[in-house]
Order: structure tokens, then sequence, then C-alpha cells
């Protein structure tokens, strides 16, 4: 019972703060008669007409798709490849300036360079995303490899384990903590990009909906995709975080206990 | 009749957690005589730091009192230092030797030249003349426990508690500040309070060796080592008196006596 | 001829093998054609850029919203993180409202941020605060509500107060915490502020590589390009140095 209540406690200290202000917005804002601040209650109609769930297929679906096969396709191309370069010592002064110098680049700037490339359909999007997203992975990786425990790649040289083992049993796996906060990163780049190729590729996803909306003065419209686009990018972090939590049992088992 | 330096009357402390009150010590009464070294030893999980915690005033008991020279504890007593086991935790990095040691001295109204004064006379007496501009992490572990000694007698307290000081030293470096520890005391009359999980240490150091042992725990016995000072690790150790000693509080401690 | 090369930077040899394989698939790759500069073309698109005034305010625009947006956020923020940092109610209550507008990202809020301020350096700024300022105070707060409990006990055992502990221990050992914070901020700062040229239309680097790629300037987009990676690498050199000199304590 005590547990319940303390978790009761903790719940509503974190929420009373939110819902004072959107009760806040709901109140300030409904005698608003600025065009660009709508009534918080008319924003939230027109939500209802929208994504509860009339237009979800059209808009909300191919955004999420494009954003997880394009992350999809970074994870599965930097974390080998991190691997292979964080398990050489030359490879990783060789190859980190010029993955360092790519990353500074803001990832949403190279949109118009693949838009130059592939015109503006969804192969375009996707490979934006997978290729800003893979980079931050790509360090992490490097990183995370080649700082692995000295003393467990002795103990698995002992055990007389194959270099190949070695890398990818031992060193892959202890390197996970830190290829974790690389895919946290790189997932918040491929949310941003996601948009981003959106607005500026014209055409279907959540972004360009709300870009359109406000060009044309719809803007309470405007205002729901905003709302929608604050809400999925705090699901989709929580959704990682879980994953994060799951794959990495390990770690924070042992961190607690430190 | 003399007022001893700290009084524990009958205290008792109870922690409340999610699976019930857990209880931690028991009417536990014992008084800390003017000038003595006294070490609390017991089992590990007996609730000696927590006693410990209570005597510096960061905690108040349940039940009962504790007195320091006759008032009542109710937050941390002018005069106390004290030594805590992680020196790496209890030294401040951004602060250099000196400015840590001097830091305690800010509150008292000391003139500048008189607090250098002051810390010069710390780091001599713990043999850490010329660190002053160091930072801790440039220490080893024992210099940094010899710095946070040092910061303890700069603010020259009149009650010293320590707990497990030595405990993350090499053994060498143990011998020299158990040495240490004896030779501040005689330079300057403070009593001290240390707990230890270390038998022969308490035996070696103490004046009374106050054992505590149950769930919750209580004051099992007391021990008076009647070693005379100044001792000696190679003579101490090798007295009869000191084997003697150490096994009985040993048996005490593992309750087979 | 070995000593030679292993005299030179590996950053150096890598760059040249980088540039060498960039103009090999952007001449023969599959992609080669008037879209895909090579490596040759973006260096003198950014050469022609760099005697090019419109380039030079473009940066001076960048660098401005940049600037500005950051050191509003840092004062802003790191003074809030204190307070709320101060005592586990507040830091508890805000935690969650914090954590939700620090991971949205500012890209959302460019349509009201046109609407509602219109396409110019103001907006970068709001938006480069936007971005910078939960992070770096709820940062802050974590740092502060994470000081040693051991330094703490300790200076309460020698009687400092309240104030004393936040001015002694607290905020030096969240100094490390807060470091982190604006480090971030400050490259976030910069992306952002090209973002908001972009996407929003304000003006500077963002603006200029939006025109410069619908007016078929395939070199000068390179070009830009190159200029975005080469101000991202200088931003944060400077800051990681600035950085190991204040917090010179943490990662002894």
């Amino acid at each position: 019972m005590t547990r319940f209540w303390r978790w009761l406690l903790a719940v509503l200290i974190g929420a009373w703060l939110p819902i004072v202000f959107v009760a806040w917005w709901w109140n300030a804002s409904a005698e608003s008669t600025n065009p660009f601040f709508p009534p918080l209650s008319v924003i939230w109609e027109q939500f209802k007409v929208n994504w509860i769930f009339e237009l979800v297929p059209v808009h909300v679906v191919p955004s999420i798709r494009n954003l997880l096969i394009g992350f999809l396709i970074a994870v599965v191309i930097a974390i080998p490849a991190g691997t292979l370069i964080g398990a050489s010592r030359s490879g990783t002064r060789y190859v980190e300036p010029i993955v360092d110098f790519i990353r500074s680049i803001p990832p949403v700037a190279l949109v118009p360079i693949f838009i130059l490339l592939l015109g503006l359909d969804a192969q375009m999007r996707i490979t934006s995303i997978a290729f800003s997203a893979s980079f931050p992975i790509l360090l992490a990786t490097i990183e995370g490899v080649r700082s692995t425990n000295l003393v467990v790649l002795d103990t698995a040289q002992s055990f007389r384990l194959s270099p190949s083992a070695i890398l990818w049993r031992v060193r892959l796996p202890g390197a996970m903590p830190t290829v974790f906060s690389g895919l946290q990163v790189g997932f918040q780049i491929a949310f941003v990009v996601t948009i981003a190729s959106e607005v500026l590729g014209s055409g279907f996803g959540l972004g360009a909906f709300t870009l359109i909306a406000t060009d044309s003065f719809l803007i309470v419209d405007a205002w729901t995709g905003v709302v929608l686009l604050g809400i999925l990018g705090y699901l989709l972090n929580i959704v990682f975080d879980l994953v994060e939590r799951l794959s990495l049992r390990w770690y924070y088992g042992q961190k607690k206990l430190s | 009749m003399t007022i001893p330096a700290i009084s524990i009357r009958d205290v008792t402390m109870d922690y409340p957690t999610p699976d019930g009150v857990n209880h931690v010590l028991d009417h536990v009464s014992y008084d800390v005589a003017e000038g003595h070294f006294v070490s609390i030893v017991g089992p590990s999980g007996v609730g000696k730091t927590t006693l410990l915690r209570l005597l510096t005033g960061l905690a108040s008991p349940t039940g009962g009192e504790i007195h320091v020279r006759g008032e009542r504890l109710t937050s941390s007593p002018e005069g106390l230092a004290v030594v805590l086991q992680d020196y790496t935790r209890s030294l401040m990095p951004w602060l250099t030797v000196a400015k840590n040691i001097s830091l305690p001295l800010r509150r008292a109204k000391m003139s500048r030249s008189a607090v250098q004064e002051r810390v010069q006379e710390s780091l001599a007496e713990v043999g850490l003349t010329g660190t002053e501009r160091s930072y801790p992490w440039q220490l080893s572990g024992g210099m940094q426990q010899r710095v946070s000694i040092a910061r303890a007698i700069a603010v020259r307290p009149s009650i010293l508690v320590m707990d497990e000081p030595f405990a993350s030293v090499d053994a060498q470096t143990r011998f020299d500040l158990e040495d240490l520890v004896l030779k501040v005391r005689d330079d300057f009359g403070i009593t001290t309070v240390m707990v230890t999980h270390d038998i022969d240490e308490a035996v070696y150091l103490s004046d009374e060796i106050v054992v505590l042992h149950g769930k919750p725990a209580a004051v099992r016995d007391v021990v008076k080592v009647e070693i005379p000072f100044p001792r000696s690790q190679m003579a101490t150790r090798n007295d009869h008196r000191f084997a003697e000693l150490r096994t009985r509080v040993y048996g005490m401690v593992r309750g087979l006596e | 001829m070995p000593g030679i090369i292993r005299r030179i930077p590996a950053g150096v040899i890598s760059t040249i093998i980088a540039l060498l394989i960039w103009q090999l698939i952007g001449s023969f790759g599959p992609l080669a054609g008037d879209s895909f500069a090579t490596a040759s073309e973006a260096i003198a698109g950014l050469a022609s850029l760099l005697t090019d005034s419109t380039f030079w305010a473009a940066v001076g625009q960048t660098l401005q919203m940049a600037v500005i947006g950051f050191v509003i956020s840092i004062v802003i923020a790191v003074p809030l993180g204190l307070l709320i940092g101060l005592s586990r109610f507040s830091y508890r209550s805000t935690k969650f409202t914090f954590d939700f507008f620090k991971v949205i990202p500012p890209i959302v809020i460019i349509p009201i941020a046109i609407l509602a301020i219109g396409p110019n350096i103001t907006m970068g700024v709001v938006l480069v605060i936007f971005a910078n300022v939960f992070a770096v105070a709820i940062q802050t707060a974590y740092g502060v509500r994470d000081t040693d409990p051991v330094l703490l006990e300790t200076m309460r055992c020698y009687r400092f107060g309240i104030l004393q502990q936040l001015l002694y221990a607290r905020l030096p050992s969240a100094s490390a915490q807060i470091a982190v914070a604006i480090r971030l901020a400050a490259s976030a700062a910069l992306i952002v502020a090209v973002v908001a040229g972009l996407v929003g239309g304000a003006p500077g680097l963002g603006n200029l590589l939006m025109r410069l790629q619908s007016g078929g300037q395939v070199e000068k987009t390179y070009g830009v390009l190159l200029a975005l990676g080469i101000l991202g690498i200088l931003m944060s050199r400077l800051i990681v140095r600035g950085q190991r000199r204040i917090i010179f304590w943490s990662g002894r």
C-alpha cells in the first residue's frame, strides 16, 4: 500500500505543472481574437477532426514509416562499420576526423543536396534520414568499441576466443551503453530530418501538412499539426527509452548497485 | 563529577522503510570522557555509522538524547571536526589543498594571514608541507586522507569524529596514519570517536572500545585498553595484553562470547 | 619515405584520401552528373563564396542568431536550474514538463514561429532559445541535486548554511554538468540557426543554401555545406578548449 501511495505522489508531483499549464492556456486563450493564437478549445475540436483518426493514414503513417526505415538502415550500416573501424587503432585515427566533419554539418542542411540528387520522392527522404542518423551512431560505436575494458579483453583472449568472436561477442556488447547514446542522438536527428525532408520536399507527411497549413493561413490546422508533432516527438522518445532500458538491463542493474 | 565530552543517553534510532520500520539502535547509552580516544566496533551493518551520524548532529535520534559538554545536541556542534572514509568524496576537487583546509575557517572570523598560518601548521602536523597548491586528486589516497585530517585539526576542534578513516588505504599507509592520529591527539588533546571494523586498529588506538551487537544494536560491552601511551606499531602489537584484548573483542563482535 | 608519411597528422592524410574518393565518385559514380559536385567543384564553390559579400553577410546573420539565442538561453536557464535544483519538490515538479519540451525539436514549432514572429532574425533567436533553455535548465538542476551527499554532510558537520553549501559545494559540483549542457547548447544553437533559415525562411546560411539549391547553383550549394562543416568544427573546438580551462578537475 505504501508503495502505491509513493507512486501516486510521484505522479502527482510530476503532473501538476503540466495540468496547470494546459488549464491556463485553455482559459487565457478562450476569448482570444488574435488570429495567430486561436482558443485552445478550437484547436482541440479541429485536432479531433484531423487526427482522430481521419488523416492519420495519409499524413502520419508515411512519416513514421520513413523515419523507421531510414533509422533502421542507419543502424544496420553504422553499427557494424563502427565496430570494424573502432577495433582498428589506425582505422579510428584516419576515419574519425572525416566522420567528425560530416557530423558537424547541420543534418537538415544535407536535405537540399539529397533533393538535388534524388528528387522529391520517398527514396530521397529515407536516404536523407539514414545518412544523417548514421553519423552519431558511427561515432559512438567507434568510441565504445575502442574503449573496451582491458581486463574483459584479456579474459576473453585467455579463453582462446577467435578474434572475430572477441569483436562481435565481447567488444560490441561491452560498447552497447555508448552505442545507445549514439542511437538516441541519431533517432532525434532522424525525427528532425523526417520533418525537414517533408517540408523541403513538399508532399505528404505531417511536417508538410503543418507547413502547408501555415503558408495557407489555415492557422488552426497548423496548430493541430504542431501539437501532434510535439506529442509524437515525446512519445517516440519514451519508446526509445524503453527499448534502451530493456536492452541494457545488465548495465542499469550494475549502475544501480554502485 | 566532571561533565563527559559526549554523553549518549538511551538513544534509539528507527528508520521508516517501504517494508516497515527498521530498528537500528536500541537504548544505547555511553559516555565519552574528555580527551579519550574511543572506538566503536561491531559486525558490519550493525549501525556503527548511524551512531556516528547521530554524534555529528547530521541525524536526530528517534528516542533518547545526546549531550555534548552538557548541552543537548540539535545540529552539528561547535568545535566538531570530521574525517570520513571517502576522502575522494569529502574533499573538493576544484579547490587546492590549502583552500580545502581553509574552507571551514571562513566561518571563523580570522585574518588572512592567520588563516595562512593555520593552514601551514596543519599541513606541517600531517607531514604535507609543500602541497598547498596541489589539487587533492593529484595526491595519493593516503595523502588525501592526511589532507582531510589537516582540515579537521585546522579548526582546532575539541571533538574529532572519524568514520572508517583508514579503510581505503593500503596497509603500510594505514600504520602511518594511525600513528599520525595518535600524534595529533597527543599534540592537541582532542576527544576522538572513531568507527572501525578493524579490531587491531581499535585496540591499538583506543582508551576504550565500545562493542555494538544485535539487531537492533545495543552496547554489548565496553572494553578498557590498559596499554600505556605512547604506543608503537612494533612494541604495542607484540604486547601480550594486545593479543588478549583483540581476541576478546573479536569474540564479542562475532557473538562467540 | 614512410618516415615522412608517419609524421603527417592522420587527419591531413584522411582528408586528402576522402577528397580523392569524393572526386572519383563525383566523376564516375552512379550518381555522377550535373547535380553531384565533385570535391574540386565544391572547393571551387566555397572559394567563390569567400569573395562574395552576401555569403559573409549570411555567416554574420547565422552567427548572430546562434550567439544571441545561446547567450539568452544560458542567462535564463542556469539561474533557473539552480533555483529548481535547490529543493527536491521543485526538481521533481518541473522534471516531467522540462523533459517534455526538451525532446521536442525546435523544427516542430517553426510554423507557429513563422506566424507569430515572421521569418526574421528574432525568429531564429527564439528558436535557439526554445531548443536550449529546457535542456540546460534541467541539466543544471540535475547537477545541483546530484552533489555528492558525503561532501554536503562534511559541510554540515563544519556548520555551513544552505547558501554557503550552494555557493561552495553545489554550484562547483554542478558545473561539470552545466558545462556539458552548455557545450551541447552551443552546437545546437548553430544547427538551429541554420534550420531556422532553411525551413523557416529566416536569414543566414540556411536561407542562402536554400536559394542556391533552388537556383541550381550546385557548386556553391556544396560550398556552403563545406563552410557549415568548418564552422561547426571550429565552434566545438573553441568550446572544448574553454571548458577544459574552467572545469579543470573533471576528467583528470
